[in-house]
C-alpha cells in the first residue's frame, strides 16, 4: 500500500490544482470582456494560477516515481484510443500547458481580450477531462472493491475541498478581500460536510476493507481498518477546526499575511485525511505477489 | 489456421500437485515470486445439520490459472504504451522493451495474469510457450500435468471437445474479457459461493 505513494501524491496534487482553477474560473469568466482587471484582481489570479501550475508540475514530476522505466515515459500518449491512462496524461499535459499560457497572458497584462477567456475556457475543459479520466481509469471491473460511482464522487469532493481551501490559503494576502475568502471557506464547509456524510454512510459499504462484491482472483486487502477511522477522525477534526475558524473570523491572520492559524490547521487536517483516504483506496486493490 | 488459442482446464481432475506451475517456472526461468501459472486452492463449507445428524458440507477443489489470452485483452487496451499486443493466433504478448513499468495492467486484468518481474522492472506473463507452439510442440504446463487436467488448442476445437463453461468460483465474469479458457467444473464448484468458499493459499499465488 505504501508503495503507491507516488500515485497518492499525484492524484491529490492534480485534483487540488484542477479544483483551484475551476473554482476561480466562474468569477473570471463572468467579468466583462474589454475591461482590464484591477491590479489586485490580477495579483490574486497570478497567485492562484501560479499555485495551480506549480501543483500540476509537481504532480507530473511525482508520477514518474511510480514508473520503473521513466525514460520510456515519452510513449505514454501512444494509446489514446483505448487507454484511460494515456488520456489522463494527455489531459494533464494539456491542462499544464494551458495554465502556463493563461499565466503568461495575465502576467503580460493581456487581461481584457477574448483570447484570454478562450484560453481559460479551454483550460477549464482540459482540467475537467483530466479529472474525469483520472476517475475513469480506476473504474475497473477487474477490481471489485473500486466502485466507479464512489470513485467519481470521492475524487470530485477531494478536488472541490482541497481546491477551495488551497485557494483560500494562498489568496489570504492583504489584497484578498474578506467576502471572497469567506465564500471560499463557506464552500469548503459544505464540501467537507458532504465528504463526512459519505465517509460515514457510504464508505463503510464501498470503501472499507473486506468489501468483496464479486468473485475475484485478487488477494484480499491487507490494509488496516484503523486507516479508515484515522481518516474519518482527521476529516472530522478538520471540520470542527474550520467551523471554529469561521466563527472566529480567522479568514486573514492578524498581521495581514496569509490566513489565520485556525484555518491553516483545518487545511492541514483535511489534507492529511485525504492522504489517508487515498492510501486506503489503493490498499483495497493489492497487487498479487507484493 | 488457429485464430484464437486457449486453454482447457479440468477442475474435476486436478489434484493440486502444482506440476504445471513448476514446469512453467522452469521453462521460462522465472524469478522467485513470479508465477505465470498458479494453482488456487478453493475451500469452504464445514458441517451442516440434516435432521438430527451433522454432515460435512465441505467444498474443496483447485483452479489452475494462467493468462487466458483473452479475445478482448483488457490489459492491452489499458496499456498506455501499447506494450501488450495480440498475435494473429490470439496469443497475447508483453513487449518488455516497450513496457514502462507503470503496472496499471496488473489492476486491469481480472485473472491477475500480469506479474511484476523485478529482474526486468517490467510486467511479464504467460506467453503460451509460443516458441514451442510454433515448432509444433506443447505448452510446458500442459505437458507437465500428470492428471491430463490441462489441454490447449484453438478455441473452436476446444469448445467442440469440452463444451463452453468459462467460469467457476472464484473466477470473474468472462464477459469482461472473453477469455481463451474452457473449464470442466469440479462438482463442488456450483456450491462454493453459497458455502462461503475462499482461496486458501493466497500466499502461494
Amino acid at each position: 500500500m505504501l508503495k503507491e505513494w507516488p500515485l497518492v501524491a499525484f492524484t491529490i496534487a492534480g485534483q487540488t490544482a484542477v479544483g483551484a482553477f475551476l473554482l476561480l474560473f466562474p468569477l473570471l469568466v463572468l467579468s466583462p470582456a474589454g475591461t482590464a482587471w484591477s491590479s489586485a484582481a490580477r495579483a490574486k489570479v497570478l497567485v492562484v494560477w501560479g499555485m495551480t501550475f506549480g501543483l500540476v508540475v509537481i504532480a507530473a514530476g511525482l508520477s514518474f516515481f511510480h514508473l520503473h522505466h521513466p525514460f520510456r515515459a515519452h510513449r505514454t500518449l501512444a494509446n489514446l484510443r483505448t487507454s484511460w491512462l494515456s488520456r489522463e496524461i494527455f489531459f494533464e499535459i494539456a491542462f499544464m500547458a494551458l495554465v502556463a499560457l493563461a499565466l503568461l497572458l495575465v502576467a503580460t497584462g493581456h487581461t481584457s481580450g477574448l483570447f484570454l477567456r478562450a484560453v481559460m475556457g479551454a483550460t477549464a475543459v482540459a482540467g475537467l477531462l483530466f479529472l474525469v479520466s483520472m476517475a475513469r481509469l480506476y473504474a475497473l471491473e477487474s477490481v471489485p472493491p473500486w466502485d466507479p460511482a464512489y470513485i467519481g464522487l470521492s475524487f470530485f469532493l477531494t478536488t472541490a475541498i482541497l481546491g477551495a481551501m488551497a485557494m483560500a490559503l494562498v489568496t489570504g494576502s492583504p489584497s484578498g478581500d474578506r467576502s471572497y475568502l469567506s465564500a471560499l471557506w463557506t464552500a469548503s464547509f459544505f464540501f467537507i460536510a458532504g465528504d463526512l456524510l459519505i465517509a460515514v454512510f457510504v464508505t463503510p459499504v464501498y470503501g472499507v476493507v473486506g468489501y468483496r462484491p464479486a468473485p475475484s482472483l485478487r488477494p484480499p486487502a491487507r490494509v488496516s481498518r484503523l486507516l479508515y477511522f484515522g481518516r474519518l477522525g482527521l476529516l472530522a477534526g478538520g471540520f470542527v477546526v474550520l467551523i471554529k475558524g469561521m466563527a472566529a473570523n480567522d479568514v486573514i491572520a492578524a498581521g495581514g499575511r496569509g490566513p489565520g492559524p485556525l484555518l491553516s490547521v483545518a487545511f492541514g487536517l483535511v489534507l492529511a485525511s485525504e492522504v489517508a483516504g487515498r492510501f486506503l483506496f489503493y490498499g483495497l486493490a493489492p497487487r498479487p505477489g507484493d | 489456421m488457429v485464430t484464437q488459442y486457449g486453454f482447457f482446464f479440468n477442475a474435476a481432475a486436478c489434484s493440486g500437485c502444482k506440476a504445471c506451475q513448476v514446469a512453467c517456472k522452469d521453462r521460462n526461468d522465472l524469478e522467485p515470486g513470479v508465477l505465470w501459472r498458479r494453482v488456487y486452492e478453493v475451500t469452504g463449507g464445514g458441517w451442516e445439520k440434516k435432521g438430527d445428524v451433522w454432515v460435512p458440507s465441505v467444498v474443496s477443489y483447485n483452479v489452475s490459472m494462467a493468462c487466458n489470452h483473452c479475445e478482448k485483452p483488457v490489459c492491452g487496451l489499458a496499456c498506455p504504451v501499447k506494450a501488450i499486443t495480440k498475435r494473429e493466433d490470439g496469443i497475447v504478448f508483453v513487449d518488455t522493451g516497450a513496457c514502462i513499468g507503470c503496472r496499471y495492467c496488473e489492476w486491469a486484468c481480472p485473472y491477475t495474469a500480469l506479474r511484476f518481474d523485478a529482474r526486468t522492472n517490467t510486467v511479464s506473463k504467460c506467453n503460451f510457450c509460443y516458441d514451442a507452439i510454433d515448432a509444433g510442440g506443447t505448452p510446458a504446463c500442459v505437458a507437465a500435468c500428470p492428471q491430463r487436467a490441462l489441454d490447449f488448442g484453438d478455441m473452436s476445437e476446444l469448445r467442440k471437445k469440452y463444451g463452453d463453461v468459462r467460469q467457476i468460483f472464484p473466477l470473474p465474469d468472462p464477459a469482461q474479457t472473453e477469455p481463451g479458457l474452457i473449464i470442466k467444473p469440479h462438482r463442488d464448484a456450483a456450491r462454493a459461493a453459497e458455502r462461503g468458499a475462499e482461496v486458501a493459499n493466497w500466499e502461494e499465488v
